[in-house]
């Protein structure tokens, strides 16, 4: 598209001042080459009576190339859907903080945080990517507390990651920070606490990562987003305002959520959880699609939220 | 002749744009390297928007950039929030430039802070969505840099 309006522009301004050229070597003194004997009148442009107006559609014309060329300089600064799509990708920043969906929830209409609290869950699921997504939820229920300010209920959410984590064989990398989130939790140090549960997250991650045990990576991000989007639909459904529900937009991330686990090998993308997790993001891929400026409405909302808390109250259910 | 400078004009702007456009080249993968005296460059800054309430990400992106191609990354921001993008290159007397682009593609509205050896810029997102950000270099050899991420 650049290079085809750059094309515009040059060829445009090439063939005008050629052109003018041409005329004025023709008309100078009234003929074609100052020395041919062809009268005024039957020569170009510039003997004709209506010479004004031509001159004022070659400035509109010179008007409209500036104006192109500056267009240019904008697109210019633009970056193609290749360079998008080929921009670096890291789920450590790449993903958000739930904890930056939730303030932007909070400036869209201060919504009673404990509401949003869930029973709470078992410590013991009989496979480790079910374990993997729970911890991810549980994470996102640490954030969820210290948006409630609730000291008590992030230290019980803090000790329940720390078990999860065990379950998974990386406890002990993460105990210290299990031990800083109830040392921070008794201070309400809650600028700490958001920090330390990130930290936490991430630690979780690079230890599974260190197994080499990417899927289980993979499974704690989407089952955090998922949980979190569940609080988030939640928190739109009751406020009602548009600026709230427009948080849901969410559906590169999805995708790219979505897009982890496609990289995973056949045998973790054939367990029960990561299919049942592929679905759900699939699903929610497709009620985000649309332009981010377009409403996301009450329809849309109540889509998120149904299918977010299908799969979390399913996930999180005790096994016989 | 005023119209002939006008359309010269025009005919050599989109050049000298492209000379500032990004490179359509891909972003080559980011190093996992960044030194630590980058780093506590980078933490410094990061600090002092930490103490305007600012809460920093827990990781940082870190890589080498050469001059002419930036390196680009992938952020979701969710709108109403504020971000503070910054990053720190070597050597510390370097220039570098922090561009934000928005979920279609075009550069966004931001505060830019540049000073030797850093950059930054600070946007609120109007949408929430996919955005683009892209350090980059004046010119002179290749630099190392790293990028710290902080919103509120």
């Amino acid at each position: 598209m650049e290079t085809l309006l750059l094309v515009i522009v040059v060829g445009g301004a090439l063939c005008y001042l050629g052109r003018r050229a041409w005329l004025r070597l023709r008309g100078a003194r009234g003929s074609c080459c100052g020395g041919c004997p062809v009268g005024r009148s039957k020569i170009g442009l510039a003997a004709r009576p209506g010479r004004g107006s031509i001159e004022k559609k070659m400035k509109a014309a010179a008007v409209f190339l500036l104006a192109t060329a500056i267009g240019l300089s904008v697109v210019a600064a633009q970056l193609t859907p290749k360079q998008r799509a080929e921009a670096e990708r890291i789920a450590a920043l790449t993903v958000p903080s739930p904890t930056e969906f939730f303030a932007a929830i909070d400036k869209a209409g201060k919504p009673d945080w404990m509401s949003f609290y869930r029973e709470p869950v078992p410590t013991t699921y009989s496979t480790r990517p079910r374990t993997a997504l729970n911890l991810g939820a549980l994470v996102t229920d640490g954030y969820v507390a210290v948006e409630a300010q609730d000291g008590q209920q992030v230290k019980n959410t803090g000790k329940d990651i720390i078990a999860l984590a065990g379950a998974l064989g990386v406890g002990a990398d993460v105990l210290v920070r299990g031990k800083s989130i109830a040392d921070f939790a008794d201070q309400n140090d809650w600028f700490a606490l958001r920090e330390e549960l990130e930290a936490t997250t991430n630690e979780v991650r690079r230890a599974m990562i260190a197994q080499r045990d990417e899927a289980l990576a993979s499974l704690i991000t989407a089952g955090a987003w998922l949980r979190a989007l569940e609080v988030g639909s939640r928190a739109a459904e009751l406020s009602g305002e548009e600026k709230a529900a427009g948080l849901l937009h969410q559906a590169a991330l999805v995708g790219w959520l979505r897009g982890e686990l496609q990289l995973l090998p056949e045998k973790s993308r054939s367990d029960a959880a990561v299919m049942q997790t592929d679905l759900t993001l699939a699903s929610l891929e497709e009620t985000m699609q649309g332009e981010a400026s377009a409403e996301f409405g009450e329809k849309r909302v109540l889509a998120v939220k149904e299918t977010t808390a299908q799969f979390i109250a399913a996930m999180a259910a005790k096994e016989p | 002749m005023k119209i002939s400078v006008l359309i010269l004009l025009a005919a050599i702007l989109p050049f000298l744009s492209a000379g500032q456009s990004p490179s359509p080249e891909p972003s080559p993968p980011a190093l996992p390297l960044a030194s630590a005296p980058l780093r506590v460059r980078l933490a410094d800054l990061g600090t002092a928007l930490s103490n305007e309430g600012f809460k920093m990400r827990d990781r940082i992106w870190s890589g080498r950039v050469e001059a002419g191609q930036p390196q680009r990354l992938a952020v979701n921001l969710f709108r109403g929030n504020h971000y503070w993008f910054c990053a720190a290159v070597e050597p510390t007397d370097g220039k570098a430039k922090m561009t934000v682009f928005g979920p279609d593609g075009r550069a966004v509205e931001s505060v830019d802070h540049q000073e030797p050896g850093l950059a930054a810029a600070g946007v609120t997102a109007e949408t929430t969505g996919q955005y683009f950000l892209q350090i980059e270099t004046a010119g002179g050899p290749a630099s190392d840099f790293c990028l710290l991420y902080l919103f509120k």
